[in-house]
């Protein structure tokens, strides 16, 4: 698919669901919240239910777009914080090299060795519920990501002439790292940063489905989920909607992130 | 004698235009025929549409391909595959790339053994044996064992030559086979493939771009330019009495180190003006 | 492999296991959130919780009770489960096989998977065919095993029901076993219906888990394959008559795995941490479910247990990658 058009189909898709997120009061059909259990596992496409209810009669598309909310709202919080913190440590061990390195490396090395979603569960547990721990959980366990990628290249662009000319003509250290580093790692940040909201979504979710996210009355896709696998014989579209949602959303951000590193990098192979 | 790789008015072109043009030349049993010209002059292209490696870009015309008997051009590749690594060899330009990093040279040499002889494997690195000792490697059976990355230059070439020759093909292409060779062992490299070609009585087509060493190589040389054959015939008459201006001037900007300084002498520029007129008229 | 190689790596891997440990410790007693409070019924007194703190040692300075459950580790000791109300080591070590067999299970599936992507994918390079596994595989990279499972549990296991969807082997089966390794013991005991259902069981989670590494295998792999196909000494192999086939495993493949599995190494690890998903959307008696349990009920004992399992598993991979890819390249071998 060309990549213009992907970038319009992924961004079109991810404006859709802000929208319907902030206006989330005006679109949906039904009060997310009211049970009508004379109505409970109705299936879809009955009494204005578009998407049928679950098992304690509420109007699942309305808890869809809800959800959105919190999913929308995570995504963006966690990967702009987990972008700065890791963009920050990377470019301090990528550049500045010597003791910074190598403590910032053998932090990401052990990072990396804890199972990311027994961390996030860990963290949730501890911190109680709510959506600043699931946020705050989901920076901790992928600053990595960003610090890593970031780290090499602050590194290869250290290297380089422009630097050295950079040191040659007395700029601070800092001065370089801001000004001629930084600007050269954006493109690599931005995809990095579509990527992760597509990963923070999916935490997210992983951890509303274990029932550690926000507190149950608020619906979510992962909870939705959760419940949904419990009665997927009797109602299989409380599963399934949410479900797709779910993945149309991260491929969304996923392509989204592709697109973007195809069509601003002609020269990257493959 | 009946030649054993025959080229009748062979043709080729690319999207930039005419590669070879009207190409003729053979070879027979216990011959050396040198395919000598600049770069670019068409001589790898003959190498590669004789091996059936032609890249997609570049189209045969017209002409034929004469192996025994059988036209190469138009062989299913099925025989043809057959035919390669059993009847028709190639020794490689660069010693260092042609060489499977990954695996052991023992393994590589026997390739064809195993698979085409279809001897053991035993018996296929005796045989190995033997092959790296007609190509002077000394300790052969650590060799069999080591990967292309612990031998010189010099010796991956040698086992390359031993891997040619190792089916007893009818015919050995060699594609400039000392040119990424240093010089000291160039002479020697030279030496050991007339000696194995003489002794296995193969035909040799050699491509080369320095006279040097096709005078001291081959028996026949067609010099080539621009796709073309300027001038074909045994090379001592070639080299003695060039009758083409462009074999003169090549022989001349050769550097011949045993004789008092003269002046490097390169292609005049009218003659080039001729060449690209002789040539596509 | 020089010696000096393997133990300078061994090293680096424990200090990396100490530190996984001592960010645990801290995170769970320093961060807010009173570890007690979960462990106590509700209406208990305060000297109830005083007495709790102290039988847990959490009254004691943090460095004194990491050094204490430091010493009691060394010693095989983990300590006692709060909520199972077991010696933590006895079970984990119960559970601890059934997600072996599962991860092992996961990454023969991924590597084969992945592999015969790339091949394929090569073999018909410059065909049509080519570009359709390419992007089908590339969409399979942006799916994450979370989804992969549920997506199972809905298709195979409820909308058209052929395969189980939850627990480890269909209880009715009457079989005597010493370990908790279901495949290896029942394969070596010749309980081949037992063995079947194993599988029957273990086959979706498996691939849940193996499907997102699988993807990056078959990108990776293949690009790399690419690469490998232009070089002179292929070009000799066809030279010499080798088959495509034979061209392809024999001569390519070898030198595609180096940087391939140098790219994907790390990956490998995150399939250990999808276990611990996978096991509860599949309901599948692992470490990996035991480890959801354990957060949930703030069981301290157990949590630190099992992140040091699991903190272990990876470092065991991560030795294994390397391992792997000096075996593969002849030029490491001699450093």
């Amino acid at each position: 698919m060309p990549d213009d058009l992907r970038i319009a189909l992924c961004g079109g898709f991810v404006c859709l669901l802000l929208f319907a997120s902030v206006f989330a009061d005006v679109i949906a059909p039904f009060d997310p919240l009211e049970q009508d259990l004379l109505a409970a596992m109705a299936r879809p496409m009955q009494e204005g239910h578009y998407l049928g209810t679950d098992s304690l009669g509420r109007d699942v598309l309305s808890r869809l777009i809800y959800a959105g909310r919190i999913a929308i709202a995570v995504a963006l919080a966690a990967s702009v914080l987990a972008c700065l913190l890791g963009t920050v440590l990377g470019l301090l061990a990528g550049y500045l090299g010597g003791w910074w390195d190598a403590v910032i490396s053998r932090l990401i090395d052990i990072w990396m060795a804890f199972p990311p979603v027994l961390l996030a569960i860990l963290l949730v547990a501890v911190l109680g519920s709510g959506l600043h721990s699931v946020i705050t959980a989901i920076v901790v366990i992928d600053w990595t990501r960003f610090a890593r990628v970031v780290r090499a290249e602050a590194q290869q662009q250290a290297k380089l002439e422009y630097v050295e000319a950079a040191t040659a003509i007395g700029m601070g250290r800092g001065t370089i790292l801001v000004t001629e580093i930084l600007p050269n790692v954006i493109p690599v940040i931005l995809v990095l940063l579509s990527l992760e909201m597509g990963i923070a979504v999916i935490v997210e979710a992983i951890l509303s489905f274990v029932g550690l996210s926000v507190s149950t009355d608020i619906p979510t896709w992962g909870g939705m989920i959760a419940e949904g696998r419990q009665i997927i014989r009797q109602a299989w579209w409380v599963l399934v909607f949410p479900l797709v949602v779910l993945l149309l959303t991260v491929l969304a951000f996923n392509q989204l992130g592709d697109g973007v590193r195809q069509r601003f990098d002609p020269m990257l192979k493959r | 004698m009946n030649p054993i790789v025959e080229i009748q008015n062979l043709s080729a072109s690319s999207p930039a235009g005419p590669i070879l043009r009207n190409v003729s030349l053979s070879v027979s049993a216990g011959e050396v025929m040198a395919i000598v010209g600049e770069s670019g002059a068409g001589k790898s292209t003959i190498a590669k549409a004789i091996l059936s490696i032609l890249p997609a870009s570049i189209v045969v015309t017209s002409g034929v391909i004469l192996f025994e008997g059988q036209n190469l051009l138009t062989l299913p590749p099925k025989k043809m595959r057959e035919l390669l690594g059993s009847r028709i060899a190639l020794i490689p330009q660069d010693p260092l790339t042609s060489l499977n990093p990954a695996r052991r040279i023992g393994e590589q040499l026997t390739d064809g053994l195993r698979r085409r002889a279809g001897l053991s494997r035993s018996d296929a690195m005796m045989k190995a044996l033997e092959l790296l000792n007609d190509v002077y490697i000394r300790e052969p059976e650590q060799v069999l064992k080591r990967f292309p990355h612990e031998l010189s230059g010099g010796m991956r070439q040698r086992v390359l030559i031993a891997q040619a020759f190792s089916l007893n093909p009818s015919v050995i292409i060699a594609d400039e086979p000392t040119t990424a060779l240093d010089v000291t062992v160039q002479k020697q490299v030279l030496r050991l493939i007339r000696q194995l070609q003489r002794t296995h009585g193969t035909a040799l087509l050699f491509v080369s771009h320095d006279m040097g060493v096709v005078a001291q190589v081959s028996d026949f040389v067609s010099v080539l330019y621009g796709g073309k054959v300027l001038e074909q015939g045994p090379t001592e008459v070639v080299m003695r009495r060039p009758s083409h201006r462009y074999t003169r001037a090549l022989l001349a900007a050769n550097p011949r180190y045993d004789l008092p300084d003269k002046r490097l002498m390169p292609v005049p520029d009218d003659l080039i003006e001729e060449l690209q007129r002789e040539v596509s008229g | 492999m020089s010696l000096k190689f393997v133990f300078s790596r061994t090293i680096s891997a424990c200090i990396t296991l100490l530190g996984v440990m001592i960010v645990v410790f801290v995170l769970v007693r320093v961060v807010p959130g009173n570890p007690i409070a979960m462990m106590i019924a509700p209406g208990a007194s305060e000297a109830d919780v005083v007495a709790l703190r102290a039988r847990y040692g959490l009254d004691l300075p943090i460095y004194h009770q990491f050094s204490l459950w430091f010493a009691q580790v060394l010693h095989g000791n983990f300590g006692t489960s709060i909520s199972l109300k077991q010696n933590v080591l006895t079970i984990i070590m119960q559970r601890l096989p059934a997600t072996l067999e599962l991860a092992v299970f996961a990454l023969c599936l991924a590597v084969v998977w992945g592999t015969m992507v790339a091949l394929v994918s090569t073999a018909l390079r410059n065909t049509w065919y080519e570009r359709i596994i390419d992007s089908f595989n590339g969409m399979m990279l942006a799916v994450p095993d979370f989804i992969w499972g549920l997506t199972f549990v809905l298709v195979l296991g409820v909308l058209l029901p052929i395969l189980p969807v939850s627990g480890r082997s269909d209880p009715s089966i009457d079989v005597d076993l010493l370990t908790q390794f279901y495949l290896i013991e029942g394969v070596l005991r010749g309980h081949f219906i037992f063995v079947w259902d194993v599988l029957k069981h273990m086959i979706l989670p498996a691939l849940t888990m193996a499907l997102p590494l699988a993807a990056v295998i078959g990108r990776v792999l293949k690009n790399a394959m690419m690469d490998v196909m232009v070089q002179d000494y292929i070009l000799l192999a066809r030279i010499k008559g080798l088959s495509n086939l034979r061209i392809l495993l024999q001569e390519a493949l070898r030198n595609a795995a180096v940087p391939a599995l140098a790219l994907t190494g790390v990956q490998f690890t995150f399939l250990i941490g999808g276990t611990v998903i996978t096991e509860k959307i599949f309901s599948y008696p692992g470490i990996g479910n035991l480890a959801i349990d354990a957060v949930i009920y703030r069981d301290l004992p157990l949590i630190q247990g099992l992140v040091l399992t699991f903190g272990a598993m990876f470092i065991l991979v991560n030795m294994l990658v390397d391992a792997s890819s000096a075996l593969l390249n002849p030029r490491l071998r001699h450093a």
